[in-house]
């Protein structure tokens, strides 16, 4: 009796010493091997990264597809296949190449592959992009690992357009060889391969052996699940079906945290909620107007109330953390009595009534209401006219029939794409084209201009003349809310919203 | 019976014409093109748009587009999809069996249940069996499948962990976890065949068991059971096999929402995201293929009929 005491307090003591000495080391060191399970909401549209143009595929494509530019996690740009870059002149960027790359299918990947894959994403008869590198002149290979861009007048977008769709480098001998079929057999030089596609269901990839960073990816495959209802997703990540599962519903997402084997994780995204204006209708082409309309909504509610507190209130479409935001740029206040000053003085007392579109869903419907309240407070009714998202965006942007649309701006790598698009009298998301002078010489600016950090003081200008002019009805920034089994590690969210398992392992069961 | 049949099978053509044209033309009505519904709110330039446009032949009037669908049709070829370039046969080859293997398991769930559950109520009418296959016949009609099926996941998946909460296994892979999976599905598309089975069973059962012929076959001192199962079940059946082909349709219909809450790759599906992603040549086939379904399904009732009750011929 006393020696199985003896032993089983040596087994206890020597058990202890394990779990000490043991476990700091084994939460440290990224553990090789295992399947990662993710349930994704939408089905990826197409592996060609050229040919595509859902917002929703790049989870699908980013562990196919290597790009030029890397970025880190809040929006810097970071080499990737292309080493370093420099513009010897505003009009002139080189790329120095990686040297130690190979595609899926052994093809090397060289200056060549890269005037390949750019000459593709800019034919506009195969290519859904061709617009974001439409500053490309030409595309010179210097030597095999050098590749020199003639611009047609300077673009610092391009860095950041590079780590996206345009930047994803497919294989030559692959697209030339498949044609029409590589959107389902892609050939690209990225951690995994892609192995198998069942639509509606699943999508299997299997790691890359020949990857030029030793010892990655850590994981053995990757299956993605395509859930497309959101509590189906979370049921499947409760009952341990998959291991990480993204869009958690905001309202499930406090539950999801205080489980024991799960891990719940918000992140700032560029995701940024806000109402659109058609500025060329009356009384909306009025600054006093959309001041009137900034002051009578109170946003610090409408975070807690609509996204149970998963954002922040925006004073721009950047927010804190991202490299163009601005920190002494401090969103508008609440001051209904204020509000209404400012309608007096625009010659509307009594208000006025304007319609706007949302999605018919119920997070959609509940925001909506909650700013058609907020407004009404101060004498704008507000009409709101649910349609689907293609209704809407034809309706609203396209035939600019109506006033007003409660959309999200999904965010772009570059800030310049975000700027563009909403402010620039051109701008697809500025239907009624109004157009400030200082808005575009800054926007102008800050593509010519190559330094990061000159670039940022552009846009954080540019933030504080949007907001005198009145130009933007933001409401917040959403974080993206995802949840995961304890067992994935390394995993990190990133601005884009958009989850990439670069450097994501599985513990040990 | 062979004319018949013919003639059954004749009136699916015009009834297919119809039932296309009739899904094209819904195309014209419902605003936002394709195009818009592949990008979504992302870099919608209308360039881009047009590009897009270009290469998935959607810039051709929609009288040609349907026109050179139907030639396609003719030949087999139902056309790939807008949103994946999957061809729609293959991607209807793929979903077909797991919406069918649904559709059959609930059915056969419905009557495995349902009949039993009827003729015991209807043979002791009055009795707390027959107020309680009432009640749970009156229940099943009336709850929704998506908060039954929440409810069965929430509880024998979430909470006692017996059953997977998710996803589909073909039974080729695996027999035994084809069947875990497709039971919680089953249970919730089968409440309501359950419940329309009894009721409607229950109630012919009912009336069938007080006819004359039934009271003499008793008078004659025959074993209740024979009664029952011989004289009475045939002419009883008869509305129940109507009922089973409306609800075969129906059941069809609810897949929809029970392979979104279970995350099945099946028809319904299909047929839900070919609308949002405004996927028309794939909506094309997923409807005709549907429909095809039902059709086939209606004409077996109709045959089951003859089988079940030789009194009835087919002119």
């Amino acid at each position: 009796m006393a020696r199985l005491l003896e032993a089983a307090a040596a087994a206890w003591l020597a058990a202890l010493l394990l779990l000490v000495v043991g476990s700091p080391a084994e939460a440290q060191a990224p553990r090789s091997g295992g399947t990662l399970r993710a349930a994704l909401r939408a089905e990826v549209s197409t592996f060609d990264p050229h040919k595509g143009a859902s917002g929703s595929d790049h989870m699908y494509l980013y562990p196919v597809f290597d790009t030029l530019v890397r970025f880190d996690d809040k929006l810097n740009p970071r080499p990737g296949l292309a080493e370093s870059w420099e513009a010897p002149d505003p009009k002139t960027l080189v790329l120095k190449l990686r040297k130690d790359v190979k595609f899926h299918d052994g093809t090397p990947f060289n200056a060549d592959a890269v005037r390949f894959n750019l000459a593709r994403a800019q034919d506009r008869q195969i290519s859904s992009m061709a617009s974001e590198l439409a500053s490309i002149e030409q595309v010179e290979a210097v030597d095999p690992h050098t590749v020199r861009l003639r611009l047609k007048a300077p673009d610092a977008s391009l860095i950041l357009a590079f780590a996206d769709r345009a930047g994803m480098m497919i294989s030559p001998t692959a697209a030339q060889k498949l044609g029409d079929q590589f959107g389902r057999q892609p050939v690209g030089a990225g951690e995994f391969r892609m192995v198998r596609w069942q639509p509606g269901s699943e999508v299997r990839m299997e790691r890359f052996a020949d990857y030029y960073e030793p010892g990655r990816p850590y994981l053995d495959a990757i299956l993605f699940r395509i859930i497309p209802d959101a509590d189906t997703r979370v049921s499947a990540l409760r009952s341990g079906q998959v291991d990480f599962i993204m869009e958690v519903p905001a309202q499930d997402f406090a539950s999801l945290k205080g489980e024991r084997n799960l891990r719940a994780i918000e992140g700032p995204t560029l995701a940024y909620w806000r109402v659109f204006l058609n500025m060329a209708k009356q009384p909306l082409e009025k600054k006093a107007v959309r001041e009137a309309m900034n002051l009578a909504l109170d946003r610090p509610t409408l975070v807690r109330t609509i996204i149970f507190g998963l954002g922040e209130v925006a004073a721009s479409p950047f927010p804190a953390g991202y490299w163009a935001h601005n920190a002494s740029l401090k969103p508008w206040p609440h001051d209904p009595a204020r509000a209404k000053a400012k309608l007096a003085e625009a010659g509307l007392p009594n208000g006025f009534t304007m319609d706007m579109v949302l999605e018919p869903t119920p997070e959609h419907v509940r925001r909506a209401e909650a700013i058609q309240a907020q407004w009404g407070a101060v004498g704008i009714k507000v009409d709101l006219k649910p349609m689907d998202l293609a209704k809407g965006v034809q309706s609203f942007f396209r035939a600019k029939e109506l006033m007003a649309a409660n959309y999200r701006w999904t965010g772009r790598p570059d800030p310049d794409q975000s700027v563009r698009g909403m402010f620039h009298s051109t701008g697809f998301y500025n239907p009624g084209g109004l157009k400030v002078a200082r808005i575009e010489e800054l926007m102008d600016q800050a593509k010519a201009t190559y330094r990061l950090e000159d670039r940022r003081r552009l846009y954080q200008q540019l933030g504080e003349v949007i907001q005198q002019e009145a130009m933007d009805t933001g409401i917040y920034v959403a974080y993206s809310l995802e949840a995961m089994s304890t067992g994935l590690q390394g995993y990190q969210p990133n601005f884009l919203g958009k989850p990439m398992f670069r450097g994501a392992w599985l513990q040990g069961k | 019976m062979a004319r018949f049949l013919r003639r059954r099978l004749l009136a699916v053509v015009p009834l297919l014409l119809l039932v296309t044209s009739m899904v094209f033309s819904l195309v014209l009505l419902l605003p936002g093109d394709p195009a818009v519904a592949l990008v979504g709110m992302e870099d919608a330039s209308e360039e881009k748009l047009n590009a897009i446009r270009e290469r998935l032949g959607l810039n051709r009037p929609i009288i040609v587009q349907y026109g050179s669908w139907l030639g396609r049709m003719a030949r087999g070829d139902l056309g790939v999809s807008l949103r994946t370039g999957q061809p729609v046969t293959e991607a209807i080859r793929d979903r077909a069996p797991v919406t069918l293997g649904l559709a059959l398991a609930a059915t056969a769930f419905g009557l495995l249940v349902g009949v039993p559950l009827a003729v015991v109520a209807a043979h002791r009418r009055g009795s707390l069996v027959d107020a309680a296959a009432s009640g749970l016949a009156a229940f099943g009609v009336a709850v929704p499948n998506f908060w039954l099926g929440s409810m069965f996941v929430l509880v024998l998946a979430l909470h006692l962990r017996w059953l997977p909460a998710t996803g589909y296994v073909s039974p080729f892979e695996s027999g035994g976890d084809a069947f875990r999976h497709l039971l919680l599905p089953t249970l919730t598309l089968g409440a309501s065949a359950v419940a329309e089975v009894t009721r409607q069973l229950r109630s012919s059962l009912g009336e069938v068991l007080a006819a004359d012929y039934v009271k003499t076959a008793r008078a004659k001192g025959l074993a209740e059971a024979r009664v029952v199962g011989k004289h009475a079940m045939r002419p009883a059946l008869i509305p129940v096999v109507t009922v089973a082909g409306l609800t075969v349709s129906r059941l069809v219909s609810n897949t929809v929402v029970v392979e979104s809450i279970f995350a099945l790759p099946g028809l319904g599906r299909l047929n839900l995201e070919a609308v949002l992603t405004r996927d028309f040549p794939m909506l094309q086939g997923a409807v005709l293929v549907t429909v095809l379904a039902v059709i086939v399904v209606n004409v077996l009732s109709d045959l089951l009929y003859g089988f079940i009750d030789p009194r009835i011929r087919y002119g």
